[in-house]
């Protein structure tokens, strides 16, 4: 099962655009969609929904007839999750899940219990195509369990995954068992500083990587070009700054179903990655 | 009875802090000595639930009444569930200004705390 993540350090470079098209051209192939904030993969595609199943974390419970108010719960609390007011207060929204208060509580008054936090929901696009979508909750601030728990399963085929922007925790728990880390990227200052972030990220995280130029215009100096040179990062497709592209996408479509020459591009893509992965 | 205030500097003629928890210092001024005390807010560095913890410290001063320019949910609730009272201050007032005015009870009780303030 190889793993494709698709990452960028600003959102709108194309990392739904970049992954939605190389997922239809791959054989056998499960999009993973981790960008759990706003996930959008899936209207790009056609198919039935085939489950939708709810992710949980774990969170604090306190028992008051066991509590004896020892605090040691609220002080222990690296994430200052438990205020102590005469008793502990939790603060659920702030908590990590890390099962410390639990853990130490003295009269073992403390148990976790399941939070639901957002949902995994399969589309299923054809024989050869699955897409999954991560979805976090309303007024939930943290979506890393459920890209946990998206990535954590067993697929068949070749795995793609649409990170979240960025290179916070979300991006990391996103590339965290990625084989091969495709960084989509404009060719502008802006883009290029961002870009710069997950670089970083990728390296750090000993990852092989790649990068993709997306909306390319021509005739100005590229500082991501000439970085790309001097760390010897491959540049495996450049994407023109195009009407007829931009058109077709947000309309709800691919470019390798509508645009002539297209679907060999992605293809190549693919190849390419492959050939990069073997390396 | 205590007061605190949050503060940048351990002077009571210095200008109440504009944040509440990530303010340097919290003022504490007890009204039958008198006196001004001024503690570290260690919740100024936390890199999560500084709200809380600068609740608890307040808490733990044995205030109970605070005076704030405005505060996060969080920050509220704690101090909503304390039975600590929490009252506006006006902006660019002193310290001095602000205890003046709250025990002479020309400051408004703050009745929500603010969403918005903590980073993602």
């Amino acid at each position: 099962m190889l793993k494709i993540a698709v990452l960028s350090g600003k959102g709108g470079t194309g990392k739904t655009f970049i992954s939605t098209n190389l997922s239809n051209v791959i054989s056998k192939c499960t999009l993973l969609d981790n960008d759990v904030e706003e996930p959008n993969s899936r209207l790009f595609f056609d198919g039935s929904v085939t489950d939708s199943l709810g992710v949980f974390s774990k969170v604090p419970l306190i028992n008051r007839s066991l509590c004896n108010n020892c605090r040691l719960c609220s002080d222990s609390c690296r994430f200052n999750a438990i205020a102590f007011i005469g008793k502990p207060l939790i603060f659920e929204n702030i908590c990590h899940n890390c099962g410390l208060c639990s853990y130490i509580c003295p009269t073992g008054a403390i148990s976790e219990v399941d939070k639901e936090v957002g949902h995994i929901e399969t589309l299923k696009v054809s024989e050869n195509l699955t897409v999954k979508t991560g979805f976090l909750n309303l007024l939930e601030e943290s979506g890393t369990p459920i890209i946990e728990a998206l990535n954590s399963q067993k697929y068949e085929g070749t795995v793609v995954i649409d990170c979240p922007p960025g290179s916070s925790c979300l991006a990391m728990e996103a590339i965290k068992d990625s084989d091969f880390n495709l960084l989509v990227s404009e060719d502008t200052n802006f883009s290029f500083d961002n870009f710069k972030a997950v670089y970083e990220l990728s390296m750090l995280f000993n990852k092989k990587t790649g990068i993709v130029i997306n909306k390319k215009t021509t005739g100005i100096s590229s500082k991501l070009v000439e970085f790309s040179r001097e760390h010897n990062i491959p540049i495996l497709l450049e994407v023109p700054f195009s009407k007829e592209i931009a058109s077709i996408t947000s309309n709800g479509h691919l470019i390798s179903n509508r645009l002539f020459g297209y679907k060999e591009i992605f293809t190549k893509l693919y190849s390419d990655i492959l050939l990069e992965v073997a390396k | 009875m205590k007061i605190l205030l949050a503060c940048l500097e351990k002077d009571s003629k210095a200008v109440i802090s504009e944040v509440f928890a990530r303010a340097a210092y919290f003022a504490v001024y007890d009204t039958d000595s008198m006196t001004y005390t001024y503690l570290e807010n260690t919740a100024a560095e936390a890199s999560s639930g500084a709200g809380v913890k600068a609740a608890q410290e307040a808490i733990d001063s044995k205030a109970t009444l605070v005076v704030a320019r405005r505060l996060g949910e969080n920050s509220f609730d704690i101090f909503k569930e304390s039975n600590i009272k929490v009252l506006i201050a006006k902006k660019d007032a002193t310290l001095e200004e602000l205890v003046k005015l709250a025990l002479d009870k020309k400051l408004e009780t703050m009745l929500e705390g603010k969403v918005g303030f903590h980073h993602a």
